[in-house]
């Protein structure tokens, strides 16, 4: 009898070997899941909500959010290799394998005898090891576009079909350096990314300027002006009901005609403001202007700037003012007091594009563009969406490697390195922990295996050519998942995050140790007040 | 000239007024004499409302409502009578571009991902072709009418989903999912208050509504405020302290009406009622803080109790099903906010709200009449028809003492006749309140899925649809800082030790207690001083 149930008669308990395993199905179940779409030649989930819709994806951290995991430790993994993505954007997939393996392989001895806590503390010494290994394997990287390229690619390959990743690529690492600035830490939301559903995703391009999702309101306005001055501001144009109860008192039509004008004498005034400025700043020359205000502006508004052939457009979002400044230069004003031309922007080519119900607007050409916006289209909601988690990673790997400064090696070339080291580290360990070392050791093999299986070859045949072709202190050596022979990743451009696979090591040693160190599972926290 | 009141003299110019209405022997609608017109542009604009609904039974009051809505609408683009003109369907709808008619609703609306995929919770998704289908309805595609639900039982369902009571089509932005909540806890449920709020500041939902919002705002010219309807015994109320946050912020001078509702409960959980009791209070507070009035509706009597409201005329009602609650609640708001829609009155959205909250009285209290009875032309018909109306404000019995309310009175066939009666009787009955009554000959229309029950004797839609008499009202009185105290009271019965899952859901304890001195402080506005 446990001695919980004297406590709580009505806790659920699993004991010693059988909460073992417990988790270690747990692991294994949800890495048989994930397995199949790891790398670029992985295969794809269809997930299907109750309400029947529908998303393809291989995302692993797409997947884990989207799917329902009931088992307890099982979400536990998940929720750690989601984790895993808010920290370096990539690397879900690969958590929950090496998770999964990690257990299994510890399964083996634990099952012949061995105490789980040796195995852990063998786990610590070879996780230790391991970062020896990638400390050594890593490249700097000099902010080359190149290996940027590199980097996103090899990210992006394993979201999406491969002749997309290719265009993704390109869009991802230019927005990234259109936005980079020295010395300061790149604030990924200055690349807006705005979804399109038309043509197809090859269409997607990156727009070095902005495009906002509405269209002015006036069918006078023009749809498309070149070399345009750019006002963005946060003044309302609207006609606001006063706050406290107000109303008219007039005797006569005539009265009330002037009562009804002076109320507006505020708000025109305002607008009066800019068409002066447009004036000034824009007749008898090329130059046209554009008003983008993040207030509302009314009809009658509206037409008065539209008489002066001003673009207005209305409820702009929050994060466009940030972002317009940011592209066109200017000042985001918050009043029409002191108007000049230092306050505005400038865009070559704003116009609009018609899309069914939907307007959006492109303020293009900018001269020195800090905030950009990657455009995707496609034919559906789920290809736009496939797209948009693509991109996000994307961003993310080509951010990391700039913030990290360093890249490693892919195709599972690290992972065969810390293995060849840990199996000859293991000899001089003493004691028990050594089979902790080499449970690690082959747990490490598994992304390799798993590479090697889903491109079609045969896993241990690639492994051991791969640990044939790799001496000690030569090139790292991975897989080509083209050919199934080793290679050298470098050559063929192949680059992970060196943060995505530190943290990988890390999370994985914390969370597997802790999962095998549970010896009593009970269901007997304070019942939830339903 | 432009006349702006201050706050203190408004006081004396209401004691003027009522000392002046008292003195008028004729009957006339004492507003219209106060303020003639309000302004020129009132008459001009179309005065776009957005309508935000979040959490369960607030999409069922949400769905009744719009169906409400737009069988009224349908009726006056088929009759041209007077009828026609009395409704500007433009306040709540959007123009739609294949149905010039009825257009798709100004709606947001806010569930749990997951939680309504299916009108009966228990039934798994099946992977055959059948259940194929688009439950959100794009413009372009044809009306569902009901078809995916021919044989649909509403009344013995004890759940029901909202989008298939539903007869209107929504634009795909109307709805809503919060992600953040489920990839946080996928087991858990959605019942805490501190849950809505460390959801929206999880995820990037909060700035996905704001876009949406922003969408449907964008493209009004004369944007007056939101509608917020809101459930305020679970997670949706720290949800919309959040969102009204936000809306006050980028939305600074616009009226916020908020209507809180929870639903009744045949049976208590002791533990869970305390949770409810801590929602709603927290909920007002930020309620009180963010809108500009709010009403709070429910068909418990009092806060959290087991009982609930008796309808004499409705002997039918099952008051715990969400779907009937639902109906009363939409059909007591369809009349209040009737007013708001009509072409030539004189409420402005701003001052429907400032008319009742004076002197920062946001809470106003809703009652009811369904259906009004069918004669009513004298004193002695109103007076035995006024016997039947209801609160629906918790902790309200009746509303005593009032300063201020507004009366709804629709179907009625003589409108101008019937508004000099009813302001004569409204003076003779209260002679310290201020009463607008609003009279209008439009019905209150009811289509399938409406409760077929609660139609009696006007019998069951085989026609279409059916009309009924109904009566509204909101009072700002003195019952309500009663009811407040009640609440206060109730909450400060609640063991703290039992709140133990807000504490650990992100809220501290001491926002707790400052919370419940905020509820005490707002029933002492309602003192009579």
């Amino acid at each position: 009898m446990a001695s919980i149930s004297l406590l709580n008669p009505k806790a659920e308990i699993a004991r010693a070997a059988q909460a073992l395993a417990v988790n270690i199905s747990a692991a294994k179940g949800i890495q048989d899941v994930m397995k199949s779409n790891l790398g670029p030649k992985g295969t794809m989930k269809m997930l299907v909500s109750g309400a029947g819709e529908i998303k393809i994806t291989k995302d692993g951290n797409v997947l884990l959010h989207e799917m329902q995991i009931q088992h307890p430790t099982a979400s536990l993994i998940a929720r750690a290799s989601t984790a895993q993505d808010e920290v370096t954007g990539d690397g879900t997939t690969s958590t929950v394998l090496v998770i999964g393996e990690l257990l299994k392989q510890a399964d083996l001895y634990v099952s012949e005898g061995l105490h789980p806590r040796i195995l852990t503390e063998g786990f610590e010494l070879a996780k230790v090891k391991a970062l020896e290994v990638l400390e050594s394997a890593k490249i700097p990287v000099e902010a080359k576009r190149e290996i940027l390229l590199q980097v996103a690619r090899t990210s992006l390959r394993t979201k999406v079909h491969q002749v997309l990743a290719d265009l993704l690529t390109e869009a991802c690492v230019d927005a990234v350096l259109a936005i980079k600035e020295e010395d300061k830490p790149i604030d990924l939301h200055m690349v807006e990314i705005m979804e399109m559903q038309h043509k197809t995703e090859m269409d997607t391009q990156l727009i070095r300027g902005i495009v906002m999702d509405h269209g002015s309101r006036h069918p006078d306005m023009p749809k498309r002006v070149d070399n345009a001055y750019i006002l963005t501001c946060n003044v309302s144009m609207e006609y606001e009901k006063s706050e406290v109860n107000s109303g008219f008192f007039y005797k006569t039509a005539d009265e009330r005609e002037k009562l009804v004008k002076a109320e507006r004498q505020f708000i025109e005034s305002r607008v009066q403001k800019v068409v002066d400025l447009k004036k000034k700043l824009c007749d008898g020359t090329d130059k046209t202007f554009v008003l983008i205000n993040q207030k509302g502006i009314d009809p009658l508004s509206l037409d008065m700037l539209a008489k002066e052939g001003i673009i207005a457009l209305r409820r702009a979002k929050r994060r466009n003012m940030e972002r317009l400044t940011l592209a066109c230069g200017g000042i985001a004003m918050n009043s029409f007091d002191d108007l000049s031309e230092s306050c505005l922007g400038y865009a070559g080519a704003v116009y609009e594009h018609v899309l069914g119900e939907d307007k959006y607007t492109f303020v293009e050409d900018c001269r020195n563009p800090r905030s950009v916006t990657i455009l995707i289209k496609g034919p559906n909601k789920y290809t736009l969406t496939q797209t948009k988690d693509a991109i996000r990673d994307g961003l993310r790997a080509v951010v990391n490697a700039l913030e990290d400064t360093f890249v490693v090696p892919g195709a599972g070339a690290v992972e065969i390195a810390t293995h060849k080291v840990l199996v000859a580290y293991k000899e001089q360990v003493k004691g028990r922990a050594r089979l902790g070392v080499q449970a690690y050791a082959d747990a490490m093999l598994v992304i390799p295996k798993v590479l090697a299986q889903n491109a079609g070859f045969d896993p241990q045949d690639s492994i051991v050519k791969m640990q044939q072709e790799f001496v000690e202190g030569g090139p790292l050596i991975g897989l080509d998942l083209q050919s199934g022979e080793p290679m050298i990743p470098g050559d063929l451009g192949i680059y992970d995050n060196y943060r995505v696979k530190k943290q990988i090591l890390h999370s994985c040693t914390v969370i597997a140790s802790n999962l095998l160190l549970v010896d009593e599972i009970m269901r007997a926290g304070l019942s939830s007040l339903k | 000239m432009f006349y702006k009141q201050k706050p203190r003299e408004r006081r004396q110019t209401n004691e003027l007024f009522n000392w002046f209405n008292s003195q008028l022997t004729f009957p006339k609608s004492q507003w219209a004499l106060f303020e003639p017109i309000n302004n020129i542009f009132d008459f001009l604009m179309a005065k776009e409302i957005l309508t935000i609904q979040l959490g369960e039974l607030s999409n069922v009051i949400g769905a009744h409502w719009w169906n409400i809505q737009s069988a009224a609408a349908a009726v006056s683009s088929d009759k041209y009578e007077a009828v026609e003109n009395e409704i500007d369907h433009s306040v709540f709808f959007r123009e739609g571009v294949s149905d010039k008619a009825v257009g798709n609703p100004r709606l947001i609306a806010v569930t749990i991902k997951g939680e309504i995929d299916f009108p009966n919770r228990k039934v798994e998704f099946p992977l055959t072709h059948q259940n194929e289908h688009d439950w959100i309805l794009r413009e372009d595609t044809a009306p569902c009418d009901n078809e995916l639900y021919p044989n649909m039982d509403f009344e013995s369902n004890d759940f029901c989903d909202w989008r298939a009571l539903l007869n209107n089509k929504l634009h795909p932005k109307s709805i809503n999912n919060l992600n953040g909540f489920q990839h946080m806890k996928p087991t858990e449920t959605f019942n805490l208050f501190s849950q809505g709020i460390s959801c929206m500041k999880k995820e990037d939902d909060l700035e996905y509504i704001e876009n949406q919002i922003r969408f449907f705002i964008e493209e009004c010219d004369y944007f007056q405020g939101f509608n917020i309807l809101l459930d305020t015994d679970n997670g949706y109320g720290g949800v919309t302290s959040q969102l009204l946050q936000l809306i006050n912020q980028e939305y600074s001078n616009k009226v916020i009406y908020t209507i809180p509702s929870f639903p009744a409960h045949s049976e208590y959980n002791f533990a869970r009622r305390a949770e409810c009791l801590a929602n709603i209070g927290l909920v007002l507070d930020s309620l009180f803080e963010g809108s500009s009035m709010l009403s709070p509706v429910s068909l418990d009597p009092l806060w959290c109790s087991t009982n609930s409201r008796k309808f004499r005329r409705l002997e039918d009602l099952k008051p715990y099903s969400m779907y009937h609650a639902g109906a009363i609640i939409a059909t007591a708001l369809d009349s209040i906010l009737l007013p708001l829609q009509t072409k030539n009155s004189f409420f402005h959205m701003t001052d429907f709200v400032k008319k009742i909250t004076m002197e920062g009285r946001k809470a106003v209290g809703v009652s009811c009449a369904i259906p009004l009875l069918d004669k009513v032309s004298n004193f002695d018909s109103i007076n035995s028809a006024f016997l039947e109306v209801v609160p629906l404000t918790p902790g309200v019995e009746n509303f005593r003492n009032c300063w201020r309310q507004h009366l709804v009175w629709r179907g009625l066939s003589n409108p101008c006749e019937f508004q000099s009666v009813v302001d004569c009787w409204s003076r003779r009955q209260w002679d310290h309140t201020m009463t607008v009554n609003s009279v209008f000959s439009t019905f209150c229309s009811a289509v399938k899925p409406y409760p077929e029950k609660f139609l009696g004797s006007s019998g069951p839609y085989e026609t279409g649809n059916s009309h009924f008499r109904t009566f509204g009202g909101l009072h700002s009185s003195e019952t309500l800082g009663h009811s407040l105290r009640e609440l206060h009271s109730a909450i400060s019965k609640i063991e703290i030790k039992s709140l133990q899952r807000f504490f650990s859901t992100g809220m501290e304890e001491d926002d707790f207690l400052e919370n419940r001195d905020h509820i005490f402080s707002y029933a002492e506005l309602y003192d009579e001083n």
